[in-house]
C-alpha cells in the first residue's frame, strides 16, 4: 500500500507485455508522475528507447514503424485532440493508449472515429494520476491555487477544471489501492464541502461498479481539509531537512534546482532528493538541522575511508578491485557532494537571514502566549537590518493571526512599521490574510484556546518545557490526527458527506488518513 | 492497483463506425477496410521476426520487408544492426550459461585430467570474447546522424546495449576470476584429498591384517588337529600290523608244532 511502489507497478504493466522497441509519449503532467518514481535507465530496460511529450511528438511527420508507441496521457481534451490528429497519419506502428483516469465515452467515441488505420492496439485506464514524491505523500502539481482566494475571482470556470483535477486525483488513489473511503470535510471552507462532495458523487453513484471493491473491516477515511485552517504552519520556518530544503530552497518533483542559490558546475546545478533512491535523505530526511550536520560529518569520514583505500594501490588485485567499485565509488562521492552542498548553502542562508533569531520569535508566536512580549520581539526583529524582508512580512502576519482580536492598536503599529521598513508588500496583505484565514473562517481550534482541555494540555506542555524552541510548534494536522485515532474528531466540525459512513465509523485507518489529509493540505 | 480495460469497447465503437463508414467511401477504402485484420497480423508477423531474428538467417529481412512494405515504412538500416547485436547478446548470454556449467563440471573432483574440460572452457571464453568484441564494433556504427528524434532514439538504444554488452563482460570476468580462485583452491586441497586417501587406505590394510592372522589362526588349527589324527592312525596301522604279524606267528606256531 505504498505510492511510490504502486504507480511503478502501473508502469511495469504498461511497459512489460510490449515487445520491442518502443517509444513512450507523455504529458506535461503524467511526465512528473512518471519521472518521480522510474528512471531513465530502467526505461531502457524495458526497451523504451524514446520518451517524448504528446506535443511535441507531432511536429515531427518522419515515419517510425519500427517503434511502438505507448501513450500514458491524462484523459483532457487536449490530449485526445492530440490523439485524434496523431491517429489520422499514423507515425508508429503500434498505439497503446494508456490513460490516467477515467475516460468518458465522448472521448472514447471520438478516439474510435480517428483510428480509420486501426492502429490501436489497446485502451486502458491506469490509475496514476498523482505524483508519488515519496512513499506515504503524493502531490498534484495544481499551481498557483491561492487564485482561488483573490476576492475578484468569484466562480471562475478555472475553478471547476481545478476541482475536477483534485477529485481526479483522490479518485485516482483510491483506485490505486482498491478502496472506497468514508468522506468529511472541513466545515468552514466551501472549496472542501465542494470536492468532498463530488468526490462522494464519482464514487458512490457515477462509477459505484468501478469504485466497488471488497469491503474491508475498517473503511479508509478520505479528509477533505483547507490550509486557512492552519495558516501559521507555512508561514514558520522549518528546521528538518527535507522541509528545509523545499522552504530556503524549493523541491519540485523530488528536484533541487541550485542555480538560483549560486553558481555551481553542471551536474551539480540541479540535483534529485529522492527518498527512495537516496538512502542517506531516506534516513534523514525528517532529522533536525542540528543533527543532520553531524550525520554528513559520519558520512563524508565514511567516504574518506573508502577514499583512502582506493589510493593505496599497489598489487595487480587492488587494480582490479578498485575498476570493480569504481561505479558505486563515484555514485558515493555523487551523493556526499550532493548532501554536503546542499547544507553548505543552507546554513549559508540561515547565517544571513539571521533565521535562528527569527524563528525562535516565530514559534513563540505560534505556540505561546505573551502579548507584550510578543510585540517587542517583533518589533525588534522589524528594525534588525539582516532580517529579510519575506520574513518580517511573516512575522508581522504571524502577529496578526494570533492577537487579531487583543490588541488592534499595537497590530496597525506593526502595519506601518513594515510597511516603512519593506515598502515592497502591498499594504493590505495581512488584512487579507486575516480575512482569508482569520479566526471566524477557521475550523479546527489552531492555538489551543478554544475549549478547556486544549488549553490545559496547552499549560502542561508550557510547564514541561520544551526540548527544542525551533521545533516546539505542532501543526494543527497533527492534533486533528490525533483525535481521528481515537474517535474524537467532532462531527458538528468535519461533517460526513451521505450515509456510507455506518460501518466502522470509529475505526479509523490511521495511515490513509494521514496520507490524505497531508496531501490535501495543499488545497487552497 | 485497479485498472480498466476500455479496448473491448473501443473496438466496439471503432468498428460500428467502420461500418458506417464503408458504404460512403466503398470503392476506395473497401480493400483497406476490408483487410484490416490481415494487416495487423502482418504487422504482428513482421514485429516478431524482427524481433527474434538472428544474424545467420540473412533471408529475413528481405521477405520481412516485402511483406512490410505494403503497410509500414521499412524501418532504418540501424534497426537491424541492434538487432543483430541484442541477437549476439543473447547468444552470449545463453554460452555465458554453458560456461558456468563447465566451470562447475570441470571443478567436480573426477578420474582423469579434465583436459577435456578445460578445453571446453577456453572454447567458450573465446565464443563469448568474440560475440562481445564483434557487437562492440557494430554498436560504434549505430552512432550516425539522422534527425533529431531518430539520432536520440540512437544514442538511447546504444546506451541500452552498451549497458548490455558492459554487464556481460563484466559477469564474464567475474566467473573467470571466481574460477580461477576456486582451481587454485582445489589445488591447494588437492594434497589434503589424497592424503586423505592414504589414510584411509591404511584403515583398509589393518583390517586385512587382521582377517589374514585370524585365518591363519584357524590354518594352524587345522594342521595341529590333522597332525594329531595321523599319529592315531600310525599308532593304529603298527597295532594292526603288530596284530597280523602276531596272527601269523600264531598260525605258523600252530601249523610246524
Amino acid at each position: 500500500m505504498v505510492l511510490v511502489s504502486s504507480v511503478r507497478d502501473y508502469i511495469n504493466r504498461m511497459l512489460q507485455d510490449i515487445s520491442g522497441m518502443k517509444v513512450l509519449i507523455l504529458d506535461s503532467q503524467t511526465v512528473s508522475v512518471v519521472s518521480v518514481v522510474y528512471s531513465q535507465s530502467e526505461l531502457l530496460q524495458k526497451e523504451v528507447f524514446l520518451v517524448e511529450l504528446v506535443d511535441s511528438i507531432s511536429m515531427s511527420k518522419e515515419s517510425m514503424s519500427h517503434l511502438k508507441a505507448v501513450y500514458f496521457l491524462r484523459p483532457t481534451s487536449e490530449n485526445i485532440q492530440h490523439l485524434k490528429r496523431q491517429l489520422a497519419k499514423p507515425r508508429f506502428g503500434e498505439y497503446n493508449l494508456f490513460f490516467s483516469n477515467m475516460l468518458n465515452t465522448t472521448q472514447l467515441h471520438i478516439l474510435a472515429d480517428s483510428d480509420e488505420h486501426e492502429v490501436v492496439q489497446q485502451v486502458q485506464e491506469f490509475f496514476a494520476d498523482f505524483v508519488a514524491i515519496d512513499p506515504y505523500h503524493f502531490t498534484l502539481n495544481t499551481p498557483s491555487n491561492h487564485m482561488y482566494m483573490l476576492p475578484a475571482v468569484i466562480d471562475p470556470p478555472n475553478l471547476q477544471s481545478y476541482c475536477d483535477r483534485i477529485v481526479d486525483g483522490i479518485a485516482a488513489i483510491f483506485l490505486a489501492f482498491k478502496r472506497r473511503p468514508v468522506i468529511r470535510y472541513s466545515r468552514t471552507s466551501d472549496i472542501a464541502k465542494r470536492i468532498a462532495h463530488e468526490a462522494s458523487k464519482l464514487m458512490y453513484q457515477q462509477e459505484s461498479g468501478l469504485f466497488d471493491f471488497r469491503r474491508t473491516e475498517i473503511s479508509p477515511l478520505l479528509l477533505v481539509i483547507d490550509r486557512r485552517d492552519d495558516p501559521v504552519t507555512p508561514l514558520l520556518n522549518q528546521w528538518t531537512y527535507q522541509a528545509m530544503v523545499h522552504e530556503l530552497i524549493g523541491i519540485k518533483d523530488n528536484k533541487v534546482d541550485l542555480g538560483n542559490v549560486g553558481k555551481f558546475s553542471k551536474d551539480q546545478q540541479e540535483v534529485v532528493l529522492s527518498s527512495e533512491q537516496d538512502a542517506f535523505f531516506k534516513a534523514n530526511m525528517y532529522e533536525n538541522f542540528g543533527d543532520i550536520g553531524m550525520n554528513i560529518k559520519r558520512m563524508v569520514d565514511d567516504f574518506q575511508q573508502v577514499a583512502k583505500s582506493n589510493q593505496n594501490i599497489q598489487t595487480i588485485e587492488d587494480m582490479a578491485k578498485f575498476v570493480d567499485n569504481y561505479p558505486e565509488y563515484r555514485k558515493m562521492q555523487g551523493n556526499v557532494s550532493k548532501h554536503v552542498t546542499l547544507v553548505t548553502e543552507m546554513s549559508k542562508i540561515v547565517e544571513e537571514r539571521k533565521l535562528m533569531l527569527v524563528s525562535q520569535t516565530e514559534q513563540e508566536l505560534a505556540c505561546n502566549g505573551g502579548q507584550g512580549a510578543a510585540f517587542e520581539a517583533v518589533t525588534n526583529l522589524l528594525n534588525n537590518e539582516s532580517v529579510s524582508d519575506i520574513d518580517r512580512l511573516r512575522l508581522v502576519m504571524l502577529y496578526a493571526l494570533r492577537y487579531e482580536k487583543e490588541s488592534p492598536v499595537q497590530l496597525m503599529q506593526l502595519f506601518n512599521k513594515l510597511a516603512s521598513r519593506s515598502p515592497k508588500y502591498k499594504p493590505g496583505l495581512v488584512q487579507f490574510l486575516l480575512k482569508q484565514a482569520g479566526a471566524d473562517r477557521r475550523t479546527g481550534d489552531l492555538y489551543g484556546n478554544r475549549d478547556i482541555l486544549n488549553f490545559a494540555r496547552n499549560m502542561a506542555r508550557g510547564l514541561k518545557g520544551v526540548e527544542n524552541v525551533y521545533t516546539q510548534h505542532q501543526p494543527l494536522l497533527f492534533q486533528t490526527m490525533e483525535s481521528i485515532a481515537k474517535g474524537r474528531l467532532r462531527d458538528v466540525d468535519y461533517p460526513f458527506v451521505g450515509n456510507h459512513f455506518q460501518q466502522g465509523r470509529f475505526l479509523k485507518d490511521l495511515e490513509e488518513a494521514q496520507r490524505i489529509a497531508r496531501s490535501s493540505t495543499g488545497v487552497v | 492497483m485497479a485498472t480498466r480495460n476500455r479496448t473491448p469497447l473501443f473496438r466496439k465503437y471503432r468498428d460500428a463506425l467502420k461500418s458506417v463508414r464503408a458504404p460512403s467511401t466503398f470503392a476506395s477504402s473497401s480493400s483497406s477496410s476490408g483487410s484490416g485484420p490481415v494487416i495487423e497480423l502482418a504487422n504482428a508477423g513482421l514485429f516478431k521476426q524482427n524481433s527474434n531474428y538472428a544474424p545467420l538467417s540473412t533471408e529475413d529481412p528481405g521477405t520481412s520487408s516485402n511483406t512490410g512494405a505494403l503497410t509500414v515504412g521499412l524501418p532504418p538500416a540501424w534497426v537491424d544492426v541492434s538487432d543483430e547485436i541484442t541477437g549476439n547478446v543473447q547468444r552470449a548470454r545463453a554460452k555465458m550459461a554453458e560456461l558456468a556449467k563447465a566451470h562447475a563440471k570441470a571443478l567436480m573432483p573426477s578420474f582423469g585430467d579434465g583436459r577435456e574440460d578445460q578445453h571446453r572452457i577456453e572454447g567458450l571464453t573465446h565464443e563469448i570474447t568474440d560475440l562481445l568484441r564483434k557487437s562492440e564494433k557494430k554498436l560504434k556504427k549505430l552512432s550516425a546522424g539522422g534527425t533529431s528524434e531518430d539520432s536520440n532514439i540512437r544514442k538511447n538504444v546504444q546506451r541500452s546495449l552498451a549497458t548490455d554488452l558492459q554487464s556481460l563482460s563484466v559477469e564474464l570476468r567475474k566467473k573467470q576470476s571466481t574460477y580461477l580462485k576456486r582451481l587454485q583452491q582445489q589445488k591447494e586441497y588437492k594434497f589434503i584429498n589424497s592424503t586423505g586417501t592414504i589414510v584411509d587406505r591404511i584403515d583398509h590394510n589393518i583390517q586385512n591384517v587382521a582377517a589374514s592372522v585370524d585365518e591363519g589362526l584357524k590354518q594352524l588349527q587345522k594342521a595341529e588337529r590333522s597332525q594329531k589324527r595321523g599319529g592315531m592312525i600310525m599308532c593304529a596301522t603298527v597295532l594292526v600290523i603288530m596284530c597280523f604279524v602276531m596272527l601269523v606267528l600264531l598260525i605258523l606256531k600252530e601249523i610246524l608244532f
